[in-house]
């Protein structure tokens, strides 16, 4: 109907229109650049950049304060897989599966294409995120609402389960996975208020955050095996080869990111969840869907596209959950919530009641800034590559400061930097006996999701464990996951069979 | 050489197991669910099958005779040691001496271990990098680095 058409077009040239005001632009690119930084940055992350910029937030309106957030959360994830391809270590903990791929590329002298296939595959999953953001989130958040205790348990199980398979050590991953379940174990238990495994210590009584051991396994271990593996190949590889993509190359990533970029929107949306689970659900997801699984792990740009989409198709998804029922898609939505309530912004039904002008304008400017984050990428290639060329005398002892300025600002204390340190020595024994970190950090971030939802699942079913098994969507993740397991356990009993 | 480090730490992860099922064991039970010690009893159980089943396959690698990992020699591992102390002192100083200070003392140390000998080079970095990130984490930032006590 015409006066419908002419009313949509109204409303979206109105919508574009705000984006293009002069503050506001101006705050997208604020946003997007210092999430680029903060993200590149071992030990900083989306939430800590938008704790750094709230005394700028507090002076923005509503769609300002919106769009430096979003900004920084979708720069974030981008700028995070820049030190995960050049130096093997993740700038946040949602790129920690690019490092798997990208830096192995990157040592074969091919760090542009690596870079190039992060970008795109980044923007991509920017862009489906608000595409379903904006179009969609009604629907999804109405699905999302179905997540019980149940489900909850066997998504956290799931997880765990194919990050554990996706090591070249299956037992060691799940031995990885386990001791960060027992990590999440430590500090008050908040069912019943009990403390456990504190050993009567002030430090341990608020528990293990996820950030210090992220920093300690990755980047502080990473720190020591450059200081003492001097027998390994150069890491600052001087060819950086093309950064144009074959049309071939087009084409392996197609499907990657399809994929991918749906299962990040997924994720994101469950409360809870985040770019953590996401890149690397993603990644085996596509390992297994892919004609070259052997190539993963050893420089695979479809690994790299995958994960990388994945974990930016997360921000549209985990602000779904958030805008709509004002509830936390993932940690740095959490902290966007808490900046809502200081700048007076209400999240929940009425905010699109209340507020309709206002949301189409930032659902407008969430799509705009992943062409933003295109621009400054290409842009800044060139400035992010030259952190190669730093020498490896500079560049470590500036990681290690910066890893302990990170771990520091979370609380201003020293006690995060304390429990950094002593992964990092934990991380440096487990890389040297080939024990993956990636499971131990997922055990640490899915623990408390699991053991709550096992209490509350059992505590509502009256002890029944077969609810897990009945209810239609945690019995498929159930199945999946013990399928999983007996999987990689033929898998690993074929190996051995063949070499003996 | 190797199988023998997977044969003790599948040990060591058994022994973490039985310590864990002792420790969840002295938390008090729950009217209903799983209570505090359930949810670590279920890891612990899982941990020390993990453990054993590492040990065993690692004591059939030995008898094979596989080895297929390297490990850190003494040299290595000195360097290491040597990073770990200067990182656990920086984090001891650092709230005394404030962040400049110990920076400037502490970051010349890294790039010594790291394997510069410029002596120049790594005092006038040393500052540089301190006064900049003091001055980006403090006036930019808003994360309130240490001024320092002792003075």
């Amino acid at each position: 109907m015409p006066g419908r058409g002419v009313t949509i077009l109204e409303g979206f040239l109105t919508s574009l229109a705000g984006v293009f005001q002069p503050v506001t632009f101006l705050m997208m690119i604020v946003g997007c650049v210092s999430g680029i930084v903060i993200g590149a940055i071992p030990g900083l992350s989306g939430s800590i950049g938008i704790i750094l910029l709230l005394p700028l937030v507090y002076k923005l309106d509503m769609v300002q304060a919106l769009v430096v957030m979003a900004g920084i959360f979708c720069g974030s994830m981008y700028g995070g897989s820049i030190p995960a391809i050049l130096i093997q270590t993740p700038g946040t903990p949602s790129a920690a599966a690019t490092s798997l791929d990208g830096h192995p590329l990157a040592q074969k002298g091919k760090a542009g294409k690596a870079i190039t296939v992060a970008l795109i595959a980044s923007v991509t999953g920017g862009i489906f995120s608000g595409i379903c953001l904006m179009a969609i989130s009604p629907v999804l958040a109405k699905w999302a609402l179905k997540f019980q205790a149940p489900e909850y348990f066997a998504l956290a199980l799931f997880g765990l389960t194919l990050i554990a398979s996706s090591s070249n050590d299956f037992l060691k991953g799940l031995i990885s996975g386990f001791v960060g379940l027992l990590l999440s174990c430590v500090g008050v238990d908040v069912i019943t208020g009990s403390a456990r495994f504190t050993f009567d210590s002030v430090m341990l009584i608020g528990g293990l955050n996820v950030l210090p051991l992220l920093v300690g396994l990755f980047a502080i271990a990473q720190a020591f095996a450059d200081a003492t593996n001097k027998s390994e190949p150069p890491r600052q590889e001087k060819s950086y080869g093309s950064f144009m993509l074959t049309r071939d190359e087009w084409k392996r990533i197609l499907v990657p990111v399809l994929a991918s970029g749906a299962i990040g929107v997924g994720i994101g949306i469950i409360p809870g969840s985040g770019g953590a689970i996401a890149c690397f659900l993603a990644y085996e997801v596509v390992r297994k869907l892919s004609r070259y699984p052997e190539e993963f792990g050893q420089g695979s740009i479809e690994g790299i596209a995958a994960a990388e989409c994945s974990n930016n198709a997360t921000c549209g998804g985990a602000m779904i959950p958030l805008l709509t029922l004002g509830v936390p898609g993932d940690a740095v939505t959490a902290v966007m919530l808490g900046a809502f309530m200081l700048v007076g912004i209400k999240p929940g039904p009425t905010l699109f009641r209340d507020y309709g002008t206002q949301m189409n304008t930032f659902f407008m400017a969430f799509l705009v800034m992943q062409f933003v984050i295109l621009f400054l990428g290409i842009l800044g290639t060139q400035v992010w590559i030259r952190v190669l060329g730093i020498p490896r005398t500079i560049l470590m002892p500036a990681v290690m400061l910066f890893c302990f300025l990170g771990a520091f600002s979370l609380t201003n204390s020293t006690r995060d930097a304390f429990f950094a340190l002593a992964f990092g020595i934990l991380g440096y024994f487990m890389k040297k006996a080939k024990y993956p970190a990636p499971p131990m950090i997922l055990g640490l971030v899915l623990g408390s999701l699991a053991e709550q939802n096992m209490n509350r699942t059992l505590m509502i079913y009256k002890n029944d464990w077969t609810v897990l098994f009945k209810r239609p969507i945690s019995g498929v993740l159930m199945v999946v996951s013990i399928g999983i397991i007996l999987w990689s356990f033929r898998e690993v009993l074929k190996k051995k069979k063949g070499d003996a | 050489m190797s199988k023998r480090v997977d044969f003790f730490s599948g040990i060591g992860i058994v022994c973490l197991a039985a310590g864990v099922w002792y420790m969840a064991s002295l938390l008090p039970p729950a009217a209903s669910g799983i209570g505090a010690g359930g949810f670590p009893k279920f890891v612990a159980v899982c941990l020390g099958i993990l453990g054993a089943a590492l040990s065993i396959q690692a004591y059939l690698g030995m008898k094979k005779g596989d080895s297929s990992q390297t490990l850190p020699d003494k040299k290595e591992l000195l360097y290491a040691a040597a990073l770990a102390a200067v990182f656990f002192l920086y984090i001891l100083v650092v709230k005394p001496l404030g962040y400049i200070l110990s920076t400037i003392l502490v970051f010349p140390v890294f790039m010594f271990i790291y394997g510069e000998r410029r002596w120049l080079r790594m005092g006038v970095i040393s500052v540089v990098f301190s006064v900049v990130t003091f001055y980006l984490f403090e006036r930019v930032f808003y994360v309130f680095l240490p001024h320092g006590s002792v003075f």
